[in-house]
């Protein structure tokens, strides 16, 4: 069946990403399905089945003909042919473990940036008996090797220039290939974002707790330089996937490619509270946070409502 | 073997498609599993041509589509089905007898096994 499904994706790839076309196609693969189904029921070899349902399938020029596309098929053909730059898995491939190192870079220079500052901090004030140039040496140790870092990834990343400034096009296995990948990645990208943005939030704590010593302004930049981080590096390679899967012409239907499967809902109330899930357990951190003038402990409730959606999604999922 | 050949019957897809749908509303698949049967294997129409003629059709308003299910447990995928209007019977009407008069127009000029032509 992958195979029927991946054929029809190729016919259609080129056509223009309008909702009458995206009915032709599903209603095509029903049928498909349908024909395919039965035949393995009667039990034809799977290859055979394959064979024969693509070979009655006929051809999409009697139904570009029919939606009124012929135009928009041929200027599609025209700009297709002369200008897009198919990239292929491999290259794919290579251009998100260059990716991933240079979110790594990003990150690290970053961070190495932020917490420089504090270096002097820390042997000036917290560390007595040494000379005070170590900290003031550090710090410019520190911004070089950043700064060495930023410029070692712009040199490998040189090579992928041509993703973002000229027209690429993938094929389905590659875009199913990157989303599985976008998928695997989706919870680190989660906990690394969330983890990020907790530690930036409450950075002034040691501050607080110890009136504000040297020591603990110190270790507030490292909080926040970790952060940062994290923040940085999910989102760097997060965002590499959807530069591979954005490549298509959007005005076709291989622009679609990229966009993610939503979950469908057994019915429709489960959707309902899905949507306005998070919002509401914001609403309800704020109001206890605000309520009890307790802003720590109230935060379990993020957790515990992270549990309880996976919960409900996994209850209330359709089966597809 | 002698096949149909697509320009001949293009003009009669419709009206095979309307004949089935005036039995009962039906889908993709079994329309084209009809058409199958009934014409004794002879006629297979191809995915892309039957909903080219759907597509066609409704937009004349000839058919009109609906979407159900026809596992009747409610447990099987939605299936869009197509069931004729008024107008499309007429047209039905109208096409069939059309038919007769082409094909006894075409009927003249056809040589037949019989005759030789010369008596």
């Amino acid at each position: 069946m992958e195979t029927i499904k991946s054929y029809l994706e190729a016919m259609f790839a080129g056509m223009p990403n309008t909702p009458e076309v995206l009915k032709a196609k599903d209603e095509l693969l029903q049928m498909m399905d349908d024909k395919y189904t039965e035949l393995i029921a009667e039990g034809v070899s799977e290859n055979e089945a394959v064979g024969q349902v693509i070979s009655e399938f006929g051809n999409l020029d009697e139904l570009s003909e029919e939606l009124n596309l012929k135009k928009e098929v041929e200027d599609l053909k025209s700009r297709e042919q002369s200008h897009r730059r198919f990239v292929n898995l491999n290259e794919v491939k290579d251009y998100l473990n260059a990716e991933r190192k240079s979110a790594l870079f990003v990150a690290v220079g970053v961070f190495l940036c932020i917490i420089s500052s504090s270096l002097t901090i820390l042997f000036s004030e917290v560390i007595h008996g040494l000379n005070e140039n170590i900290g003031i040496g550090l710090m410019f140790g520190c911004i070089a090797v950043a700064v060495a870092l930023f410029i070692m990834n712009s040199m490998f990343m040189a090579d992928y220039k041509y993703l973002k400034h000229e027209l690429c096009q993938i094929d389905i296995a590659t875009a199913n290939y990157v989303s599985d990948k976008k998928n695997d990645f989706k919870n680190t990208f989660m906990i690394t974002k969330t983890i990020g943005i907790l530690l930036c939030a409450f950075c002034w704590l040691p501050t607080s707790l110890t009136d504000g010593s040297d020591l603990s302004c110190v270790i507030m930049f490292f909080i926040v330089g970790i952060g940062v981080l994290l923040i940085i590096y999910g989102r760097n390679i997060n965002k590499s996937y959807d530069l591979i899967l954005n490549l298509n012409d959007l005005t076709t239907v291989s622009g679609n490619y990229g966009k993610e499967k939503r979950v469908e809902f057994s019915n429709p109330y489960a959707a309902t509270v899905i949507d306005v899930f998070w919002p509401t357990v914001t609403c309800l951190y704020l109001c206890t946070a605000f309520l009890t003038l307790d802003f720590i402990h109230p935060l379990l409730i993020y957790p515990a409502a992270f549990i309880l959606e996976k919960i409900l999604k996994v209850a209330f999922a359709k089966e597809a | 073997m002698v096949e149909i050949s697509s320009d001949v019957i293009r003009g009669y897809n419709d009206t095979i498609i309307l004949s089935i749908l005036m039995k009962a509303p039906s889908y993709g698949y079994e329309i084209s599993k009809n058409i199958k049967t009934i014409s004794d294997e002879k006629y297979l129409i191809k995915e892309t041509t039957l909903y080219s003629a759907f597509t066609r059709m409704e937009k004349n308003g000839y058919i009109e589509s609906f979407v159900a299910d026809p596992d009747t447990t409610g447990n099987g995928k939605k299936r869009t089905y197509y069931r004729i209007t008024e107008s499309g019977i007429a047209y039905y009407k109208e096409k069939c007898d059309e038919w007769e008069l082409t094909k006894e127009v075409i009927e003249h000029f056809i040589e037949k096994g019989e005759t030789n032509g010369n008596d």
